[in-house]
């Protein structure tokens, strides 16, 4: 549904363009998925759609963060919108898990209770339970001394996907009390490919003479921040903080990037990034943002051979319906292909409906304590609150 | 699991201490983990002897001795740069009373009459899965809590039923630090005319390793993925001498300690993997703090060496990292230093109480099983 209210958006420029375009009402459209809504006893909520997608498998949509006395939306979608795998050896022909495979439909892994350990199980259309909602409590929050000390919760919500009859993918989604969204792929299943030990590809794991090969894969993260009311009005900022000559002190730069554009993460500056909304504020009159926090640097940058959208860890772009996956997207209709070409033509980005494109870099090297079944190995990242409320709501 | 051959002179946890220090946890879907813990003034809790027995498997030794061994903290206006494991210590005083409220659903470890320890089972979620078939992990964990000045660390060791080790230090408690203003390029406004100074805290372990009870032969090796033959194959690299080596996104560069004698069933040395997974925010200090220099270290043991910098005994011994690396041989003995950096840019949300914030590193067995020892359920 938020497709559709994006496409009339030209429309409704021509209607009120006599108005100021961003105070159009923006009514929440309706979930076809499953609304869930869940509580914390600290009055903190999450809402959210939980929707299903042949392609992308587990989609978010309309996640909305209630502190103590608002609720606004952080996210209007989100979900892995590519997973191209690539073995060690270069022999077959990528894997586009998301756009060719495809993590939905009858990739969906039915699941049981056992799977979901105290949770709640949703279905998808047909009536089949392919979504595990669960909460746990009892994690640290904070303590201070013998002064304060408080636990809080989080709320998962996951599906697993078996892309490939060896390839299991889970796709989950914590969401913590303290306003921390955290998306996580697992990888599970038996380890899929061997060949001739001689060709000098992978690793021996076990007593035959057949080498596992290693893969890396690329994790194409689409965040669709539409941040408080209006999904029309979103900031990126890119912050850094450049050491002194001496390197005893740092200097901190903010930046706000005006044109669609590609970053690279770089410890020396610290780079990070954040989403600010256009005019909404917390208490003490800051600007409400959440920022990105990336994670599995060491593997960042691992042979992208002819795959030039690896090229860079973060992509901005302005919101276009047709631009869905970060790679081997859809051209039909004119639209671009990858995150590459979405920013080509370099449209303004400051104050608009903002999507960010995160790259991710997974190695798996083979041993034999995953032969042949793998434990199931995590990659994940953080989408953190900064300023969103005047102090800490627990 | 590994060679029935090999005959171990090492001592296991429960001979190494006495019942009060020993820690015994056998995880529900197997997978056992022994080791002793101790306390010191400036380490808090340290472990020692610490030893794995996989599911239908022996008990081996992992690490002979293992400790946090620096926590720095230099802040981005150069007003403070704390060493809060040497000069102030994460022991005595400074280590916290826990009650059972603070460790849910688990038991608390006594010293000296006070709860210091915090002992788990915590569910891990899926531990492995093919299609229908899947099982639920487990690991035992552990964490004590040091306030130092307005912080509170929470160093956690987590052992997982696979023989994967987490280790991790949360910070909590209060900002330590402001300026007054409305805008600053050395921290962030998280009250009106208040800013929360800027600034990075440098982790560091100290890992005695001694794989299957004999530390003189153990190798460390580095990995690098390089290009060839049109695709990514895996280099080699043993470490022969004390090094410091960093992090290489384009070859996903990766380190094991290797035992020399020991292999298992496929031939292959058992070892664990270093992981520094969060590295991402890496930080190169002054001059003057050269042992920020580098992402991880590897040192001949010696007893002196203690810690990541600021060592006492400067006098006999050398006073940080960047001078215990001077090209001694390891053919001996070796030490892993892996470390970790967290940069905090303070938020309104960091006040009144600040939530805890993970940084962490993983050990991960290498070719230490034969195959995966929790899959045995549905083979």
């Amino acid at each position: 549904m938020i497709f559709l209210t994006k496409k009339f958006l030209p429309l409704l420029i021509v209607l009120c363009c006599s108005t100021n375009l961003y105070a159009a009402p923006n009514p929440s459209p309706a979930c076809n998925g499953n609304a869930i809504k869940t509580h914390f006893s600290s009055g903190i909520a999450w809402s959210m759609c939980l929707d299903l997608d042949r392609q992308a498998g587990l989609v978010l949509k309309q996640l909305k963060l209630t502190t103590l006395h608002s609720e606004r939306r952080v996210l209007g979608q989100a979900n892995l919108a590519q997973l191209e795998t690539v073995f060690d050896d270069n022999k077959s022909p990528s894997a586009f898990m998301v756009t060719r495979e495809g993590l939905g439909a009858d990739k969906l892994l039915s699941l049981t209770d056992k799977d979901c350990p105290n949770g709640q199980l949703y279905p998808d259309s047909n009536g089949r339970n392919v979504i595990c909602t669960r909460s746990q409590a009892g994690e640290l929050l904070y303590k201070y001394a013998y002064q304060a000390y408080r636990q809080a919760s989080f709320f998962e919500v996951f599906s697993i996907s078996q892309a490939t009859s060896l390839q299991t993918y889970t796709q989950r989604w914590r969401f913590y009390e303290n306003g921390i969204i955290e998306p996580a792929l697992g990888f599970s299943g038996k380890l899929p490919r061997f060949s001739e030990a001689h060709l000098g590809f992978g690793r021996v794991i076990n007593e035959s003479n057949q080498s596992a090969i290693g893969f890396s894969s690329y994790l194409g993260w689409r965040l669709d921040f539409d941040l408080g009311r209006s999904p029309n009005n979103d900031i990126a900022e890119e912050i850094t903080s450049t050491p002194s000559q001496s390197r005893r002190h740092k200097s901190l730069k903010t930046e706000i990037l005006q044109q669609e554009t590609s970053r690279n993460l770089n410890p020396e500056l610290k780079t990070s990034w954040r989403i600010k909304d256009g005019d909404e504020t917390n208490d003490s009159g800051q600007t409400i943002s959440y920022e990105i926090i990336p994670s599995n640097y060491y593997q960042s940058l691992g042979g992208f051979r002819g795959r030039p959208w690896l090229k860079s860890d973060m992509y901005f772009t302005r919101y276009k319906a047709c631009e869905q996956y970060a790679s081997d997207n859809k051209t039909t209709n004119n639209c671009a292909r990858n995150v590459l070409q979405y920013i080509e033509n370099k449209e303004n980005i400051d104050k608009s409906d903002l999507v960010v494109w995160y790259k991710q870099g997974y190695h798996y090297l083979p041993r034999s304590d995953d032969s042949d079944y793998m434990s199931t190995d995590w990659v994940s990242f953080q989408l953190v609150p900064r300023d969103w409320t005047a102090h800490n709501p627990l | 699991m590994c060679s029935a051959v090999y005959v171990s002179n090492s001592v296991i946890a429960d001979e190494a201490c006495s019942a009060a220090y020993t820690i015994d946890t056998s995880l529900p879907n197997g997978g056992r983990w022994t080791l002793c813990w101790e306390h010191s003034l400036q380490n808090g809790i340290s472990f020692h002897h610490i030893a794995y027995q996989a599911k239908n498997g022996t008990t081996q030794d992992i690490l002979y001795r293992a400790e946090l061994a620096q926590v720095h903290v230099p802040y981005d206006d150069n007003g403070a740069r704390y060493h809060d494991i040497s000069d102030y210590g994460f022991g005595d005083g400074n280590l916290l009373g826990l009650n059972e409220k603070e460790c849910p659903n688990g038991q608390l470890i006594s010293y000296a009459g006070k709860p210091v320890i915090c002992q788990q089972v915590l569910s891990r979620g899926e531990a492995f899965r093919y299609q229908e078939k899947s099982a639920q992990g487990y690991k035992l964990s552990l964490f004590s809590i040091s306030q130092i000045g307005s912080y509170n660390y929470v160093p956690r060791w987590e052992f997982f039923d696979n023989g994967t080790i987490e280790l991790s230090v949360g910070a909590t408690g209060a900002l330590q630090r402001f300026t007054t203003g409305s805008q600053s390029t050395q921290g962030w406004p998280i009250a009106p005319d208040k800013i929360g100074v800027s600034h990075l805290h440098n982790f560091f372990w100290r890992l005695d390793f001694d794989l299957a009870g004999n530390g003189a032969n153990d190798v460390i090796e580095e990995i690098n993925f390089v290009r060839d033959d049109g695709g990514l194959k895996t280099k080699y690299e043993p470490i022969l001498l004390e090094a410091g080596r960093d992090v290489n996104p384009q070859t996903m560069r990766t380190w094991i300690v290797t035992d020399k004698n020991l292999r298992n069933k496929a031939n292959s040395p058992i070892a664990y993997e270093i992981q520094l997974y969060q590295a991402g925010q890496r930080d190169v200090g002054p001059d003057e703090e050269a042992f920020t220099k580098y992402d991880i270290y590897f040192t001949k043991a010696k007893d002196c060496e203690r810690f990541a910098s600021h060592n006492g005994g400067a006098d006999y011994c050398a006073k940080d990292l960047s001078t215990y690396i001077n090209d001694e041989s390891l053919e001996d003995d070796i030490i892993v230093w892996p470390t970790t950096t967290f940069y905090h840019i303070p938020r309104a949300e960091d006040a009144p109480n600040m939530n805890v914030h993970w940084s962490g590193i993983r050990l991960k067995p290498f070719d230490w099983h034969n195959s995966n020892p929790l899959a045995s359920a549905i083979r």
